[in-house]
């Protein structure tokens, strides 16, 4: 394994955590929403 | 044309470009706050930009090709994790720092360390550490005097003055709305060279035959191939375990006051999420850069020092014309870093000392119009004066600056990265264990790293001579030593912890809440 293989592994892993990441905080994002109250 | 008169045109057109950015700056600043942080005025993907921009500095573009074209492939580790590092601790931690910043109207690192914690102890300690910071702007102005030397032939010291000159005209009037436009658009010029550089990589540019990346490491030496992944005698690279550090030393990246200061400027916390993909996704691309030293070695590129590499091949493989656009962009990126370090240097006199900590201890009201007026003015002179002090530093071209340069950012990093990533995450932290955590931090760096490059004593390697592997193992031990420590202390107050912590309401995450200081709500934009 080269080092560019190595390196690039390395950037799809970060990939990973960033879309886990991403899907993670807009969960929370949503749930501190305030709700809509209807007149 | 000469690649001189057409570097000239390029950069008389830059420089215009970024004084007007810098009036236009002008007229957005009314408060010290405004003129500080540019709190709550831009979207995610412009602050994504102008974040990476600062970020990738002159060491993308000149320090780490100069090591890919000295070590070869190798070299690749470090521009391929740092910017995961630093980006891992800006997820972490950037929505966080964004809300809680914004409620305890903190401007600096080491305002919302004192906030944070309520400690005017903290606050002054990391004002001090943060100082260092003038080091990393001395390398920053070395590095575009070797550029217009390079490129114009204009001697060093010209080149240094005029840089520092065309940065600081736009700060002093602009501040942190020109920092970080300014920055965002030098960000789209590095993100282009960066696309080029790794386009003539993939088609072996300059090599004859071509044949893409494997003709490139065919025509290197076998010591700096891809197949050799660690170099005992080099300590950066010696071995896997200090290639791991080179990531942990740069999750605490963040916590530099040049960097931590800019997720106030966002507009809400819901702009995080995108300003996170567009800085981390373009942060990685730029890193790729070192490809240029790669190939410049490979198609045997002379240069008198390894820094020079891109800016050599750009002379060698180019038309003029785009060798002197390109040379620009390089000065655009070594000029984004300076100005948000200048801004850091000078809040750190106008709002650290002067207004957080002088003005309080003398019983007076931190929000009046009156000092707030003051402070934009000593950040304003702030400015100039930490310009002129940075300039004649590095009149004769600085030997020890790689020494330097890290006594500031590993010093910092060490120090803050355990306060700051314990105290946004954990409410039992206090403001003992934070202080005290901060100085055995730096001592721990100074002991294994500083101590040595000074010369006090031998150390042991590649401690002495690797400030990633110190400052990775002196950042872990900060995070560790906040925690322990921090059992000794008083907890902070409940009405305070919640403050700090509480989930961010619809308008703190639209961004539509006026968030400027109580006491200057009626202060008119």
């Amino acid at each position: 394994m080269n080092v560019m293989v190595v390196g690039l592994l390395s950037i799809a892993l970060y990939g990973v955590v960033l879309a886990l990441w991403l899907s993670f905080d807009k969960r929370r994002s949503l749930g501190a929403k305030r709700e809509v109250v209807e007149p | 044309m000469s690649v001189a008169a057409w570097g000239w045109t390029f950069l008389i057109a830059f420089g215009a470009f970024m004084v007007w950015i810098g009036l236009r700056g002008m007229i957005k600043t009314v408060t010290s706050d405004d003129y500080a942080t540019a709190r709550g005025s831009y979207r995610g993907w412009t602050l994504g930009l102008s974040y990476m921009a600062v970020v990738a500095s002159g060491s993308t573009f000149m320090g780490i090709p100069g090591l890919a074209y000295a070590y070869g492939f190798k070299a690749g580790y470090y521009p391929m994790l740092y910017p995961i590092g630093i980006y891992i601790g800006t997820m972490l931690i950037a929505r966080r720092m964004k809300r809680a910043g914004d409620r305890l109207s903190s401007q600096t690192v080491p305002d919302f360390l004192g906030d944070l914690y309520r400690s005017t102890a903290l606050r002054i300690i990391a004002a001090l550490v943060s100082i260092f910071l003038i080091y990393y702007l001395m390398s920053q102005l070395a590095a575009s005097g070797q550029m217009f030397d390079v490129i114009l032939g204009v001697p060093y010291r010209w080149g240094v003055v005029m840089a520092i000159v065309l940065v600081v005209a736009y700060m002093i009037t602009g501040g942190a709305h020109a920092d970080i436009i300014t920055d965002a658009v030098q960000g789209l010029f590095m993100l282009a060279i960066a696309v080029f550089v790794i386009g003539a990589f993939l088609v072996a540019m300059g090599i004859e035959g071509g044949g893409g990346p494997a003709a490139v490491n065919a025509a290197l030496d076998p010591e700096l191939r891809w197949d050799v992944h660690t170099d005992p005698s080099v300590a950066t690279f010696s071995s896997w375990w200090v290639i791991l550090l080179l990531f942990i030393a740069h999750l605490g990246f963040v916590a530099q006051p040049h960097l931590g200061n800019k997720f106030f400027a966002l507009r809400g916390g819901g702009q995080t999420r995108q300003f996170i993909l567009f800085s981390s996704l373009t942060g990685l691309t730029v890193g790729f850069l070192f490809l240029g030293g790669v190939l410049g070695r490979a198609i045997g590129v002379e240069v008198e020092a390894p820094d020079q590499i891109i800016p050599a091949m750009f002379l060698q493989l180019l038309p003029g014309w785009a060798a002197a656009a390109l040379a620009v962009a390089i000065l655009a990126a070594i000029i984004s870093t300076a100005d948000g370090l200048l801004m850091s240097i000078s809040q750190i006199f106008a709002n650290d000392i002067y207004r957080k900590t002088w003005v309080r201890l003398r019983g007076g009201d931190v929000n009046s119009p009156e000092v707030d007026r003051r402070a934009l003015l000593i950040g304003r002179v702030g400015i100039l004066l930490t310009g002129v002090v940075a300039t004649l530093a590095v009149m004769n071209p600085p030997e020890l600056l790689a020494i330097l340069l890290w006594v500031g950012i590993g010093g910092i990093i060490s120090s803050l990265t355990g306060p700051l990533f314990v105290g946004l995450f954990w409410k039992g932290a206090t403001a003992f264990g934070a202080t005290s955590a901060a100085v055995l931090a730096f001592a721990v760096y100074f002991a294994i790293h500083l101590g040595p490059q000074f010369g006090f004593y031998e150390g042991v390697y590649p401690w002495n001579e690797n400030p990633f592997a110190s400052t990775g193992v002196a950042s872990m031990l900060g995070v560790l030593l906040t925690v322990v420590l921090s059992r000794f202390g008083t907890p902070l107050p409940a009405d305070h912890v919640e403050h700090v912590h509480a989930e961010e309401s619809d308008d703190e995450w639209d961004g539509t809440l006026d968030q400027r200081p109580e006491g200057l709500a009626e202060v008119g934009r």
